[in-house]
């Protein structure tokens, strides 16, 4: 038996009549044999280590530019050969003109590990063939069999053209869709595709060509992997709406809880395990923050919406009460209640943060005095205070307007009503209001034997809201109310 | 259950509320101390004999279970007083009868007697 001699590849390679050259996954062109620099005219030296449309120029818009860039681009992605039917692609000449040129191509992966390491094209020189079909139709001489393969190279060619653009442009829409999208298959679970929605959600991690165990690890932790796989084996889609992942926000950054809305969808038809699983989905996690912000807010809403409930509730028992007459008890609640609203209104203005001084007892004294209150003077620094305060305060002076008008200085026509504050800061600093209320010119005043809800409320209600003292003096000369307080801090 | 001469805390930072919740356990009888700040109702604690006590749960934005918890110590009965969404009171308190606002006498009246009874 004679043993064969050990067959010199790089020799058959350099040897071949057939062009090849040789490209790394960038297009740089690594090597080539003399056949290829032959038929393109050019040098070794010239060539190696340029990348191939630096070499070989093209305007990049051109149909030849395009035909060979995404043929490139398709062996890169599916790791298959490629061919191209017939390509022009021009070649310099010495004289700095170009020499138009045929060909057809077919690129060849070179693969290293399951990864794309080489590019083998391999031209064909089809000038020559393309001459003379163009030259027999234009002659008239339809030489049938030669313009029909030609024909049909071109059909093909421009079939698999449209292909390419459809391609493109799903591509296209697949990377700039709003949602995410993601294509993993295989029993590794190894992603194909994510756009750039996609890209984002993972903190910008390169997952394309990855096993989800590498590429994003933290999700298989959250049984994440064990649904897609599920998908993929059981061809049962899987809908998530709202569901929590904690996900790096950058490679090797903190966990952070997104709340995506996404479905996982097997790939493909037929019986048996699927081949993939389509991964499509929105990141709600703004949206759930607003929901979770809107439910805080109704919560706060029922909170003060009852409190008011109970304040209207007191309200009406103090109105309505066993030594009211019901026809006054009615009117006192009206009127109660209309001063509680105005402060209420006041409130809202101001988003219940806070109110003015002054617009908080002027409100409250043109809820209950209307007209009158032109015999009322209001002067003061206009501090700010708590919604409580404002409403506490409100009241009470509701209850001293309401006394004024019935028994004191506005229950004539000539009686007037001073009311004026001034703030300092106690020896803790703490902010203390005093409000004087003077009346002048009414009726002669007799203290009350009984102690009415208004006269409660501003002694007790008031003074255990504000941490405060009240003093009331009934002179005959007119009522004189003051209030001293220590504010709380108002939230700035 | 009758509250004629009992003495009544009252903690309620809403004053004209609590003046109302005042004059339906005086109609009952019972006199009453009020409280508007938490410190306020520790010292009345301190330094007066309680037979109930109302507890608003939410006060100027204290919850108000450390009151509760000098109260049971005490063996005072006591029941809360809450707006809405403050009704999941810790795991010792949750016995406690809760009353919504706004409430009624009656609402009062019987979760103090439910009160004194588990007490």
């Amino acid at each position: 038996m004679h043993s064969r001699p050990t067959i010199d590849f790089e020799a058959l390679f350099a040897a071949s009549p057939n062009p090849y050259v040789l490209m790394a996954p960038d297009l740089t062109i690594v090597t080539m044999n003399d056949a290829y620099l032959k038929t393109t005219m050019r040098e070794r030296d010239d060539l190696v280590g340029r990348s191939m449309f630096d070499a070989f120029p093209s305007d990049p818009e051109s149909e030849s530019h395009q035909l060979l860039q995404n043929s490139f681009a398709r062996v890169l992605q599916t790791r298959e050969p490629d061919e191209i039917a017939l390509i022009r692609y021009d070649i310099p000449l010495q004289s700095g003109e170009y020499e138009e040129r045929y060909w057809s191509a077919t690129h060849t992966p070179l693969l290293d590990d399951g990864k794309v390491a080489y590019i083998l094209q391999h031209t064909v020189d089809v000038t020559e063939l393309q001459r003379l079909r163009t030259l027999a139709a234009e002659a008239g001489h339809h030489r049938r069999e030669e313009a029909g393969v030609f024909q049909r190279a071109h059909a093909v060619q421009e079939a698999n053209q449209s292909l390419a653009l459809e391609t493109q442009r799903l591509r296209t829409m697949f990377e700039q869709a709003p949602g995410f999208v993601a294509v993993i298959s295989g029993p590794d679970l190894r992603f194909q595709l994510a756009n750039a929605a996609y890209r984002r959600l993972v903190g910008g991690r390169d997952v394309v060509g990855k096993p989800i165990a590498e590429a994003l690890p933290e999700v298989v932790e959250q049984g994440f992997a064990e649904l897609l796989d599920q998908v993929r084996t059981t061809r049962e889609a899987y809908i998530g709406r709202g569901v929590s992942v904690m996900l790096e926000a950058e490679g090797g950054s903190p966990l952070e809880e997104r709340f995506l809305d996404f479905i996982y969808q097997p790939i493909g038809e037929g019986e048996g395990i699927a081949s993939g699983v389509f991964v499509q989905g929105h990141d709600v996690t703004e949206q759930r923050r607003a929901e979770d912000h809107q439910q805080l807010l109704i919560h706060e809403l029922n909170h003060r919406v009852k409190n008011t409930l109970s304040i209207v509730q007191a309200l009406a028992m103090q109105s309505f009460n066993d030594h009211a007459e019901p026809a006054a008890a009615r009117q006192a609640f009206d009127a109660r209640l209309n001063a509680l609203s105005a402060a209420h209104n006041l409130l809202t203005t101001q988003n219940w943060e806070q109110a003015g001084l002054f617009d908080t007892i002027k409100t409250s004294v043109a809820a209950t005095a209307g007209a009158n209150i032109s015999r009322v003077t209001i002067r003061g620094p206009d501090i700010l205070v708590a919604p409580q305060v404002a409403v506490s305060l409100a009241m009470a002076i509701h209850e001293l307007c309401t006394n004024a008008i019935k028994y004191g200085a506005l229950s004539n026509d000539s009686g007037t009503v001073d009311v004026r504050w001034e703030t300092a800061r106690d020896a803790e600093s703490a902010l203390e209001l005093t409000i004087h209320w003077n009346e002048a010119g009414g009726p002669p005043v007799v203290e009350p034997t009984r102690r009415g809800f208004g006269t409660r409320l501003i002694e007790r209600g008031l003074s255990a809201e504000l941490r405060s003292n009240v003093k009331l003096d009934f002179r005959p000369s007119g009522l004189e109310c003051t209030i001293v307080a220590k504010l709380p801090a108002v939230a700035e | 259950m009758s509250l004629d001469g009992a003495t009544i805390l009252i903690l309620e930072d809403e004053p004209i509320i609590g003046l109302a919740l005042e004059d339906m356990l005086g109609r009952e009888g019972a006199s009453v101390l009020h409280a508007s700040r938490i410190e306020e109702a520790d010292g009345i604690i301190s330094s007066e004999r309680l037979d109930y006590a109302v507890l608003d749960v939410n006060v100027h934005g204290t919850l108000s279970y450390s009151v509760a918890t000098s109260l049971a110590h005490r063996g005072i009965p006591f029941i809360f007083a809450t707006g809405y969404g403050d009704r999941s009171h810790p795991a010792e308190f949750v016995t406690v009868p809760t009353v919504a606002k706004p409430y009624s006498s009656q609402d009062i009246r019987s979760a103090l007697e439910r009160s004194a009874a588990s007490g």
